[in-house]
């Protein structure tokens, strides 16, 4: 898709230079003094880095905090070097550095830290997800009982769900301003909901089936299935998402398909 | 679509600031008489939120312009739709007075750079650009105003002048000009040219809002950072500018190390004063 | 079968009934968000946005870095995770 004439190459050329370091295509098309103009580039380099690492930071300041400045800023690079910003809004950029940690060799000690680097995503994706309108009450109000079960829920756009072996809610909590990073839990597994309420990122720890009631729900599950195994309620957990606003609409049986 | 919002646009005699987010609380409790408050487009593509709830809260009180960083009119990629996309978006939902974008690209062969390169001034460049612009133009059903970027390098390719690639990419597609002065000045240093070789080319009806920002001097040459007060020799060029234009809505710019809002302030107070002593224009910009 | 639907059915009644308590709070302002005294409501707290148009420099200082061969001393974490580092429970708890 990227033009052929002379300024795709140039900005090609330009591109090596200024994210690999590659600088031998791009020299022909300098101009004014040779060393200058490397010296110049290095400045393009230089910025390229510090805001694409400058947006990671702000994404994951947990993970940044946990690892420290020297590792989390050689993630960055590395992050960099396989997955560039796709999009030129900086603030989108990190979706990828989750799934980059779980396989990074030198994360391997820390298993837990792409699970807390995805609670850290959440967090970000919640922060300015769309804004929603609560549920119509009245409306669910003369849903008839027959159709109750069939009834599907539609969860706020800014609730995200996520489900760790690790007690990722522990350590992103131990890791906040003010706290020195000693988490009050050493065991998980963490179920954690996020979700934005009055302009601000709220998480909490769900039980397990919760979780899972949730996760249902989410997917357009009818609420007779999402309601699970007989000898759970889930009734708490449905009125705890409607308290907080979280449930955003509802389809009856009518509109299924 | 009915306006949400009282119409609000720039006063010429007076100067704007950029809104950033460590000046929200502030600005919101001292409510300064303003020309107008500028926000970097991208910084509210999302769909919802507290940044969008603060925006949206400001614009009912100033006049706003979205200033874009992203849409890198002069790369040989297509231009993104879904960036377009946003930008219209978010042009509908805040009803800006003004809308402006960069000259130079940002994104090659899928990948975004996140910064503002420069273009080499040739006819190819120069044509390709123009029909970038009219497309963003005829998406968002309103004209632009495009800027001139500091620039660190050169290109061998380049046969026109800036001031004249600018003036012409205003001339052949209707769109309005962004003159930033402290790039003028910076570019100037780099490149020992002519600061006002800028002005001399720029018709000045199309100039449609001046920036003002401070750079931090480097051994490679001054770098644009926008994390300093503008510096005196800026002052000075913004004023033989304002002589030739006339009154035109400035901004003073601070994006790295974010001072005290009074520092802004302060700095559009000195802009006010020089606006001041500045006569009104012939005509304005559209 | 029947009882799950009695359960659906009372889980849905306390749903509506705290939706109209709600809506009865907001009409009578008891709690409608709007702070007295003339104080500005909240709007939330936005990160800073980090799209900017001034180009960074701290980095600046020294040479541009060069792809050599890493230093894997470096990559060694050294933040707060060593705070936490072998307490962890491995998953499953074995």
């Amino acid at each position: 898709m990227t033009g052929t004439g002379a300024l795709a190459r140039m900005q090609a050329a330009f591109a090596s230079a200024v994210t690999d370091g590659d600088e031998a295509a791009v020299t022909a098309h300098l101009a004014g003094d040779p060393a200058l103009a490397r010296r110049r580039l290095a400045i393009y380099r230089e910025a390229i880095g510090a805001n694409r690492r400058g947006a990671l930071r702000s994404a994951f300041p947990v993970v940044a905090r946990l690892v420290g400045e020297a590792f989390f800023d050689e993630a960055a690079r590395r992050l960099a070097a396989v997955a560039p910003p796709a999009c030129a809004d900086l603030n989108r950029y990190g979706d990828g550095f989750p799934a980059f940690l779980s396989t990074y060799p030198h994360a391997e000690a820390m298993r837990w830290l792409a699970d807390v680097a995805r609670l850290e995503w959440a967090w970000h994706e919640a922060l300015s997800a769309a804004d929603a309108t609560g549920i119509d009450f009245a409306a669910l109000a003369a849903v008839p009982a027959e159709e109750q079960p069939a009834l599907r829920f539609s969860l706020h756009p800014s609730v995200r769900l996520v489900r760790s072996a690790w007690p990722v809610l522990a350590i992103w909590e131990a890791n906040q301003p003010g706290r020195d990073g000693t988490p009050d839990r050493d065991e998980g597994a963490d179920d954690v909901l996020a979700w934005r309420e009055d302009g601000r990122v709220r998480m909490a720890l769900l039980a397990p089936p919760d979780a899972a009631f949730v996760e249902a729900i989410g997917r357009g599950t009818p609420l007779e299935v999402a309601a699970g195994s007989e000898g759970w309620d889930f009734a708490p957990m449905l009125v705890r998402l409607a308290a907080h606003g979280l449930l955003a609409g509802f389809a009856g049986p009518q509109s299924a398909g | 679509m009915p306006a949400r919002f009282p119409p609000r646009a720039p006063d010429p005699a007076k100067a704007g600031i950029g809104l950033r987010t460590p000046h929200f609380e502030a600005l919101a409790a001292r409510a300064p008489a303003l020309s107008f408050l500028e926000v970097h487009s991208e910084n509210y593509f999302a769909e919802g939120g507290p940044a969008l709830a603060w925006l949206e809260r400001f614009r009912a009180d100033y006049a706003v312009s979205l200033h874009g960083v992203g849409l890198s009119l002069g790369s040989a990629d297509p231009l993104d739709p879904r960036h377009l996309d946003r930008l219209a978006a978010l042009a509908g939902r805040v009803e800006p007075a003004l809308v402006s974008e960069h000259l130079c690209w940002s994104s090659i062969g899928g990948t975004h750079l996140g910064e503002l390169l420069p273009l080499p001034y040739t006819e190819e460049a120069l044509a390709h650009v123009c029909r970038r612009v009219t497309e963003v133009q005829e998406r968002l059903r309103r004209t632009i105003l495009v800027e001139n970027v500091a620039a660190y390098v050169r290109f061998s390719s380049s046969t026109i002048p800036e001031g004249e690639f600018v003036a012409e990419v205003a001339r052949r597609t209707g769109c309005g000009v962004l003159l930033d002065v402290n790039n003028a000045w910076v570019n100037a240093a780099n490149h020992g040219t002519d600061p006002r070789a800028i002005l001399d080319a720029l018709d000045p009806a199309c100039v449609g809002e001046i920036h003002l920002a401070g750079y931090e001097a480097t051994p490679d040459g001054l770098v644009d950072t926008h994390g300093a007060r503008v510096f005196p020799e800026v002052w000075a060029l913004y004023e033989e500018a304002l002589a030739r234009l006339g009154q035109v809505p400035t901004l003073v710019e601070w994006d790295n190390d974010i001072p005290e809002l009074d520092v802004l302030l302060e700095e559009a107070a000195r802009a006010d004063a020089i606006l001041a002593s500045a006569g009104a224009r012939p005509r304005v910009a559209a | 079968m029947n009882s799950k639907r009695a359960l659906i059915r009372s889980a849905l009644a306390g749903v509506i009934a705290l939706g109209l308590g709600q809506a009865q709070a907001q009409t009578s302002g008891a709690h409608d968000g709007q702070p007295a005294g003339g104080k500005e409501k909240c709007y939330g707290i936005a990160k800073a946005g980090q799209n900017d148009c001034g180009t960074a420099t701290h980095a600046c200082a020294g040479q541009a870095r060069k792809d050599n061969a890493p230093d894997e001393w470096k990559y060694v974490a050294r933040g707060t995770c060593t705070k936490l580092g072998g307490k962890l429970k491995p998953p499953g708890g074995k």
